[in-house]
């Protein structure tokens, strides 16, 4: 009951600082530019967004936020689209391919694919002023393409294990490889998805092949969703996560279940979320409105908070329960990755090496 | 025929050109060697048959059981079991396959919990297991209907001469529902063939891949490589076509007539002693099908967190309000679905008729080309067509709007529609379309006026199966909804990747309550009303 009331407490203090934060931010953004585009953005009546992170629950909250900002009537239609990052790559690539676009603006943490949309001109050429309050992810080494996008926040993969059923502590990688954890591992799996693929080639950068043989030795479970994973780490299924996300532990613990999370000693790979406006987007006013208002603090907050993820923004304010799940990108031990120097030859090299070492 | 052979030929085009699927210059085939060189081929090829005869098996046998049980014999509360028969068929294999997670899985697996944690569902037999008894419903509705539709007269005449049960229903019964169960089967083979649910919740996670999950990795590639994955379907469905072909050849040269122009009604075997045991055969198969699947979604469901076991003090009702109430895409994916479903059935099933009309009561020469057209599109995985009808389609203004879905339901399950109409063609005899004919009504009236009365069943269940299948559709579903066109399966999908486990098992009951609800409303308003052909 203490710990129950504990919680709720929290998050009144949370909302509280949600709103206080919100609430001085609100002040619409002014100029005239603004305003044309505000007045164009209406006359375009909706904005199309796809996603591969954010749930309904947040896109309501965001939409009806938006339309507030920047004072656009209720009859002003925000459609979002939640796609997983492949499904999201693959509708996008079909547009592209077809020059038939419907989406406005995307985001998702498939650097590989923004290069691949960039060097086919798909990408509308827009720097939010807003940017300029991210050095935080420049720093950090998170994906960024000047005039084009800057990554706002920022999820890792690392270790999650139910206190319940598993005692240990797991401050390296290595602390895993125990025979005890033969059929109890739950995994990422990066043959299906392009996100765990690019953790595993940040991890070959400190962990040697030998490790992931290990690993493979104590045939792990195999998952792609990040919540299904953490669904198997709370029923007990599957109690220990490698790559398990943070941000779904944070979840869980709204719900009052504990589950714990390590950022290993030899550090994780940071992977930045950009947004991007599509060159013949449908809506081009209200994208721009959009980006801005994504990348300003009120949109900012209510994204990482309602979806838990370590921000890039320099002056953001991240409460102590938050941080405690997904810290600023400043505080992760983090392996950096070159995003603009990776390409399908490294990531088809990548895979084929996991397949082997894990006999898929 | 356009319908069907326009994404198949883009298909085709996909896998025979370097890249992409604009127009080329040259055609090549490095993708089909790169599939065949595979090191994973052979074994998701290998895979994909054990599971899929494993579970056509399974259903063929539990299907054709429990139809003449609840159809031929006096068996106790047969009444009350037939629609509870049809009930896997509305839970849809995926939500079959998550309800047996929470049955299974090792460890926590409530039946584990119970019984010492020797069950694992995770594997082939898993996979062939859940997909067997989540198919039984559709050679259950072809089988039941050919036996309501059977002159029990034959079977009679063998019992009189002195025929056991056994021997009659080996050699008068089974060979006279051959037609419905060997339809049924093909079916249900192609169909295990090109499931993507199942194997891709319990086989992918331990390294058990299948043929079309083989596919799917192709198409979830960035960019996706649509080529690679054109070249695993192109031959994935060529020995379906060769299995069609067979199909076909069993089917002609033999008279399965069994309505004529006299009214007759089936009789029910006594099974004395034995009545019990079925009872309690058809009561199993309901628990691992249904029971089971259910209580273990209800209790997800109720709980406030899923640790693996129900705990009453964690007990609540927040997961379906927030269905119900607060998540946006209930009322509007509900809405698209159930237009889809009505227009889409209607559509296939009169397509259906017409294709079946064409090949059964006609000289055509085209029967041949059609015959194969029209079963081809069931070979095809749901995610290749659906990425085939998205390339066909883009360039046209029905892109991002329901009609695309619609045409891509259509045209993945024509065959549906046409096995429908072609079993109950098949076992129509021609006397009563002749005396119409002879009476100088016109071919169309014939068709309307006698023909399609009499198979009036036949065509309604296949009404009913598509209608089922429809609402319950996912990989095209989700390569096609755009913003404004979700259906109940992409919304299902977007609450799995973001909602704890008990808003997913609410919003699937959810889906269940509105499938029974539907088939119990057009089963006993459609189905019921009309009855069996036999008591007009």
């Amino acid at each position: 009951m203490r710990d129950l009331l504990g919680l709720g407490l929290r998050w009144v203090l949370l909302a509280a600082l949600l709103l206080a934060v919100g609430g001085t931010v609100v002040a619409a953004p002014g100029g005239p530019a603004d305003q044309e585009r505000v007045r164009a953005a209406i006359r375009e009546g909706e904005l199309n967004w796809l996603d591969c992170v954010a749930g309904p629950d947040t896109a309501r909250v965001l939409a009806e936020r938006f339309r507030r900002y920047y004072g656009l009537p209720p009859s002003f239609r925000v459609n979002h689209t939640l796609q997983s990052s492949a499904g999201l790559a693959a509708v996008i690539s079909e547009e592209v391919r077809a020059g038939r676009i419907t989406y406005d603006v995307v985001t998702c943490a498939t650097p590989g694919l923004f290069y691949d949309l960039l060097r086919q001109g798909a990408l509308m050429r827009y720097e939010s002023p807003e940017y300029r309050f991210y050095n935080a992810s420049r720093r950090a080494g998170l994906t960024e393409e000047p005039g084009y996008w800057v990554s706002p926040w920022a999820y890792t993969f690392v270790i999650a294990w139910n206190p319940r059923l598993v005692q240990d502590e797991f401050r390296s990688w290595r602390d895993i490889l125990k025979p005890a954890y033969r059929g109890k591992i739950v995994m990422g799996d990066p043959m299906r998805s392009l996100t765990y693929l690019d953790s595993y080639i940040g991890l070959r950068k400190v962990l040697d092949e030998r490790f992931f043989q290990q690993l493979a030795d104590l045939q792990p479970f195999f998952l792609v969703r990040s919540e299904d994973i953490m669904s198997r780490v709370v029923s007990g299924e599957y109690p220990v996560a490698f790559w398990g996300m943070p941000t779904r532990a944070y979840q869980a613990a709204r719900r009052g279940v504990e589950v714990r999370v390590s950022y290993p000693q030899e550090g994780a790979v940071l992977l930045g979320s950009p947004w991007v406006i599509l060159a013949r987007a449908p809506h081009p006013n209200a994208a721009r409105l959009w980006i801005d208002f994504i990348y300003a603090k009120i949109g900012h907050q209510i994204y990482i908070i309602n979806e838990a993820l370590s921000t890039a923004r320099d002056d953001m304010p991240v409460p102590s329960q938050l941080r405690k799940f997904t810290p600023p990108v400043w505080e992760i031990q983090s392996i950096r990755i070159e995003w603009n120097q990776m390409t399908d030859a490294t990531r088809a090299q990548a895979r084929e090496e996991f397949r082997r070492l894990f006999r898929r | 025929m356009a319908l069907v052979a326009l994404p198949l030929l883009v298909l085709v085009h996909a896998s025979l050109v370097p890249g992409g699927w604009e127009p080329e210059s040259r055609y090549t085939l490095e993708h089909y060697r790169a599939v065949l060189s595979s090191p994973g081929t052979l074994g998701a090829v290998r895979n994909t048959l054990v599971v899929s005869v494993g579970a056509t098996t399974l259903a063929t046998v539990l299907g054709v059981s429990l139809a003449w049980l609840v159809t031929r014999t006096d068996m106790p509360g047969s009444r009350f079991l037939e629609p509870l028969n049809l009930v896997p068929f509305y839970l849809s294999p995926l939500i079959g396959a998550i309800a047996w997670i929470y049955l299974a899985a090792p460890r926590v697996g409530l039946l584990n919990r119970l019984t010492g944690d020797w069950l694992n569902i995770y594997g082939l037999c898993g996979m062939a297991w859940v997909m067997g008894l989540f198919f039984t419903p559709e050679i259950y509705l072809f089988a039941s209907g050919a036996l309501r539709r059977m002159d029990p007269a034959l079977e009679e005449s063998a019992r009189v001469h002195g025929s056991g049960l056994l021997t009659t229903t080996w050699r008068i019964t089974l060979p006279l529902m051959r037609p419905a169960v060997l339809s049924g089967a093909v079916l249900v083979f192609v169909s295990t063939l090109g499931e993507f649910s199942i194997p891709v919740t319990l086989g992918t996670p331990v390294g058990q891949d299948v043929i079309v999950t083989r596919i799917y990795a192709a198409m979830e590639e960035v960019p996706p490589n649509y080529n690679l994955a054109a070249a695993f379907s192109v031959l994935l469905i060529s020995p379906t076509i060769a299995l069609l072909l067979a199909h076909r050849g069993l089917l002609e040269g033999r008279s399965y007539e069994v309505i004529g122009g006299r009214a007759y009604r089936p009789t029910r075997v006594t099974l004395g002693r034995w009545r019990w045991v079925a009872v309690a055969g058809n009561v199993v198969y309901l628990a691992c099908a249904v029971g089971l699947p259910l209580a273990a979604l209800v209790a997800v469901s109720l709980s406030r967190v899923w640790v693996g076991q129900l705990d009453v003090r964690q007990l609540t009702a927040e997961h379906m309000q927030y269905v119900l109430f607060q998540y946006p895409l209930t009322w509007r994916a509900l809405r698209n679905s159930l237009s889809l479903a009505v227009a889409g059935a209607t559509v296939a099933v009169g397509i259906g008729l017409c294709t079946a009309w064409l090949l059964h009561r006609t000289g055509s020469p085209l029967r041949g080309v059609v015959d194969l057209v029209v079963s081809i599109p069931i070979a095809i995985p749901g995610v290749v067509l659906g990425v085939a009808v998205l390339i066909a389609y883009l360039r046209t203004p029905v892109y991002g709007t329901l009609v695309i879905l619609l045409v891509a339901y259509v045209t993945r399950f024509l065959p549906y529609g046409h096995r429908a109409a072609e079993v109950g063609l098949l076992s129509l005899g021609r006397e009563l379309e002749e005396a119409s004919r002879t009476c100088g009504a016109p071919w169309w009236r014939t068709v309307w006026r006698v023909v399609v009365p009499l198979i009036q069943p036949a065509l309604l269940s296949g009404w009913l199966l598509l209608f089922i299948i429809y609402v319950r559709e996912f990989p095209m579903s989700l390569l096609l909804a755009r913003a404004g066109t979700e259906t109940l399966s992409v919304a299902l999908y977007a609450l799995l990747l973001h909602q704890p486990a008990g808003v997913t098992a609410s919003f699937a009951l959810l889906q269940v309550v509105i499938l029974l609800g539907a088939a119990y409303g057009l089963r006993g308003g459609l189905v019921g009303e009309i009855g069996p052909v036999g008591r007009r």
